[in-house]
Order: structure tokens, then C-alpha cells, then sequence
């Protein structure tokens, strides 16, 4: 290889280290900070609507429930009624 | 458990003067690095910004498998090859639109010479040159450089940073300087004729 390039491809040795700005930790704990304040409200936005869903859901369970139940109570009740009234004889 | 791994357990917890501690020892470091990257202090800052909210952010996710400095140098790696893409991606993006817009006088701005902070005063043309054609590498052979030639690491600890063998590391420091040579030539043809 020709010696100009060796120079070049050598011309990093014995570099010193470049030193980051003085303020550089304090911008670091700024953003943690920033994101740590916009975190709990972000966190909470979405449980009321979860509430309300939950609620929804819930409700419903509980009425279509009753209301698939109630006939059958009915209808158990009722059959030893009409059997009886339909005499064929 | 090394000193290291402690401050890592600390800071998960929320301690800030083992933030500190670790920024003090590191800083310098990804700063270093970032900046072999980017070729510009304001951008290396900001990758040194980022580079350690994330170390905030993912200390408790740190499993120990590696030490903790090849841990940072991964994420600074990761966080300048990122920001090389992104800068890559809006200058290619300039370039089509100003074939596109006929009546443009937009002109394509060469990027300004970089002259490393850090290095000899009788060697900063040639490390201008150096830095110059660094960016014609592939990101594997441009990391294996910066991490051996810039920031002096061992092959060895180059290699778990890359999670690659020594081997590895090896063959791709070797086709950079290759590289670099050729594009060396490319550059400056008349180079080599002076003297």
C-alpha cells in the first residue's frame, strides 16, 4: 500500500477523546423527567372508557341472563296445565 | 456482581446518583463513538441524549448476559446507524425532488468537511480525508473501524459488541482498509503523485 494512504488510514492514532458539552446530564434528566410526568396521565386516559365498556358488558350479561332463564321457569310450570286441559276423550 | 451491574440494579430502582456514576464513566465514550458516526457534535450530543434515556428506560429489562459496557456500546451502535439511515433516507429524498422540480435552484450541498475534535493538529488533513470516505463502507465494516481504529477497542470486545466472532471482526476490519484504500485512490487520484 502506498505510503500517503497508510497516512491517512494511520492518522487517527493517538487521538484525544472529544468531550460532550457540560449540560449534556442535565438535558438527559430534563427528558426522563418530561417523560415521566406525561406517563401517569397517558396511563389513565383510557380506564374510564375501560369502565364504562366493563359496565356495558356486565349489564348486559346480567339481563340477557334473567331474561333467558325466566321462560323456562314458565314454560316447566305451565305444561302440566295445558296437558291436563287437552283430554282427547 | 460487578460494581457496573450494581448501578444497572440501581438505577431500575430510580437512583439518580447511580445514573450519574454511570454517565460519568460512559459519557465520553458514546459521545466519541456517536460522533465518528455522524461527523457533527450537535447530532452526536443528541444520540448521547438518547443513547442514555434508554439506558433509563430498559435498566430493569438488563439480564446480565453481557457486560454492561458492551450493553451501551451496542445501543450507541444501534441509536448512530439509525441516525446515519434516517439522514440517508431526507438527503435522498432532496435529491429526487430537486430532479423533479425543473425550475429548482436548489443547490446539493456538499456535507462540510469534519475535523475530529480529538485529533493531532499535523494529522487533522489527513483525518479529514479519513472521515471523508468512512461513510462509503457497509455499516458492519464502518462499526468494526470506528470501534478498533477510533475508540481503540480490542477485537475481541469489538466482537461481542457485534455479537460476531474475533474472526469475524477479523476479515471485516481487513476489507475496510481495503475499501478505504480504494476509494482513497478514487478520490484523490493525484494524491499518490505528489512528492
Amino acid at each position: 500500500m502506498e505510503e500517503w494512504k497508510n497516512d491517512i488510514l494511520n492518522s487517527l492514532e493517538g487521538m484525544e477523546k472529544a468531550q460532550p458539552p457540560a449540560n449534556a446530564f442535565l438535558k438527559i434528566q430534563n427528558r426522563i423527567s418530561n417523560q415521566q410526568a406525561t406517563k401517569p396521565y397517558k396511563d389513565k386516559s383510557w380506564l374510564p372508557l375501560a369502565a364504562a365498556i366493563s359496565l356495558i358488558v356486565i349489564t348486559n350479561v346480567f339481563f340477557v341472563s334473567d331474561y333467558l332463564q325466566k321462560p323456562s321457569e314458565d314454560t316447566s310450570a305451565a305444561y302440566p296445565t295445558i296437558i291436563s286441559s287437552y283430554i282427547l276423550y | 456482581m460487578s460494581d457496573e451491574k450494581k448501578w444497572i440494579n440501581e438505577i431500575a430502582a430510580g437512583s439518580e446518583s447511580a445514573f450519574r456514576r454511570l454517565y460519568d464513566r460512559y459519557s465520553v465514550k458514546v459521545f466519541n463513538t456517536a460522533i465518528s458516526y455522524t461527523k457533527n457534535k450537535e447530532d452526536a450530543e443528541e444520540i448521547l441524549q438518547d443513547v442514555f434515556v434508554v439506558i433509563f428506560n430498559t435498566a430493569n429489562k438488563f439480564r446480565g448476559d453481557s457486560s454492561v459496557s458492551t450493553w451501551i456500546y451496542r445501543i450507541t451502535v444501534n441509536k448512530s446507524l439509525d441516525y446515519v439511515r434516517k439522514k440517508n433516507a431526507t438527503k435522498r429524498q432532496g435529491i429526487f425532488m430537486s430532479f423533479h422540480r425543473k425550475d429548482s435552484d436548489e443547490l446539493i450541498i456538499e456535507p462540510v468537511d469534519f475535523v475530529h475534535p480529538g485529533v493531532k493538529m499535523e494529522n487533522t488533513e489527513n483525518a479529514t480525508l479519513l472521515f471523508r470516505v468512512i461513510d462509503q463502507l457497509s455499516e458492519n465494516q464502518k462499526t468494526a473501524f470506528i470501534l478498533t481504529q477510533v475508540e481503540g477497542l480490542s477485537q475481541k470486545k469489538v466482537a461481542e459488541i457485534m455479537n460476531t466472532s474475533r474472526k469475524s471482526v477479523e476479515s471485516l476490519l481487513q476489507r475496510a482498509k481495503k475499501n478505504l484504500s480504494k476509494e482513497l485512490e478514487k478520490y484523490y487520484p493525484d494524491r499518490g503523485k505528489k512528492g
